[in-house]
């Protein structure tokens, strides 16, 4: 039969052990910017290609990232990027893995800043 | 003698000095951007329109005008470094290690451009494996540091730095007309020379 005391050793070691483990892991989380209001429904809906001008898109989702003059019109380019990154550093082996995600949208107007197109990424970054 | 026969353990005793020797070995990983995942038809000349693009694959990483059109640029990139590490259990070495390092980058792109009612006129994809060099040094034991430059793969948008941007240096401010980061002078992928084509003005070294 196994001693109370030794079962508590055998208990006390894989404690230690994760202890020791966890001291030697991190993560990383960093989100650079604008807000990506395009992601809520409400702010969605309303809008209506050939109706939905420039400046309520704006008033929607404030200003764009960058603004592009086209020939024919200009374009909204609104980008959110995260970074999510875990690692451990161990004796023998480390290990650093990082994802770099981007949260587009874009919206294409006419010359009377009227909506003509908008898309947005398939990648979807999660709004805190 | 019977004695010398016994069996010399090479496995355990090999393990050991491996974990003696070879201490902190790393590996690092970097994944920009979603991969490219689509069809070699996918898309159609003169008859794919660009809300068709961006309703499949979203918006570009990168656009601007082209002529009287568009240029859109896809871009995927995932780089590895794989790092040994070499540590000597003496003295004041025992808290260094001594590191080599190889890095590569596995990239996707996708370039479309569009004429000026939106169709598609031109578009190419590729895939390929970009060796990103090597690198040494002599570091802290516990510590992952990139020993391989690969910065250039890892600019950030340009739109998230417009308040620096300001600030460049005047020749590149003077260039600022031919800049690629505006959207309305092209596109370059990830990782171009800044010495040449429309970066030459800017007199980078």
């Amino acid at each position: 039969m196994i001693s109370t005391g030794l079962r508590h050793k055998f208990c006390i070691l894989p404690i230690f052990s994760l202890f020791v483990l966890m001291m030697a892991c991190f993560t990383l989380s960093d989100q650079q910017g604008v807000d990506n209001l395009w992601r809520v429904e409400s702010k969605v809906e309303n809008i209506e290609e050939g109706k939905t001008t420039q400046n309520d898109i704006i008033k929607l989702f404030g200003p764009p990232s960058q603004i592009i003059n086209l020939d024919n019109g200009s374009v909204f380019y609104y980008l959110l990027q995260e970074k999510k990154g875990k690692g451990m550093f161990l004796l023998l082996f480390n290990f650093k893995d990082e994802k770099v995600s981007y949260d587009r949208a874009i919206f294409f107007f006419d010359n009377e800043g009227i909506l003509t197109d908008y898309g947005f990424s398939v990648e979807n970054i999660e709004r805190k | 003698m019977k004695g010398n026969n016994l069996p010399i353990p090479i496995l355990p005793i090999l393990s050991l000095l491996l974990i003696v020797i070879l201490c902190s070995c790393t590996v690092i990983s970097k994944d920009i951007n979603r991969d490219i995942e689509l069809d070699k038809n996918t898309f159609e000349l003169s008859k794919t329109h660009f809300r068709d693009a961006i309703n499949l694959i979203g918006p570009p990483a990168k656009l601007s005008k082209y002529n009287k059109g568009l240029v859109f640029l896809y871009e995927s990139i995932d780089i590895n470094e794989r790092q040994l590490g070499l540590n000597l259990d003496y003295n004041i070495f025992r808290w260094v290690k001594f590191s080599y390092a190889k890095g590569y980058a596995e990239r996707q792109a996708l370039l479309l451009i569009f004429d000026k009612d939106g169709y598609l006129i031109t578009k190419h994809y590729k895939e390929f494996k970009e060796n990103l060099g090597s690198g040494q040094a002599i570091n802290f034991l516990v510590s992952i540091q990139s020993l391989v430059d690969s910065s250039k793969l890892q600019e950030e948008p340009s739109s998230l730095a417009w308040g620096s941007s300001l600030l460049k240096p005047l020749p590149q401010a003077l260039n600022y007309s031919q800049n690629l980061e505006t959207g309305e002078s092209g596109v370059e992928q990830l990782g171009a020379p800044n010495t040449v084509g429309q970066h030459t003005l800017e007199l980078n070294e």
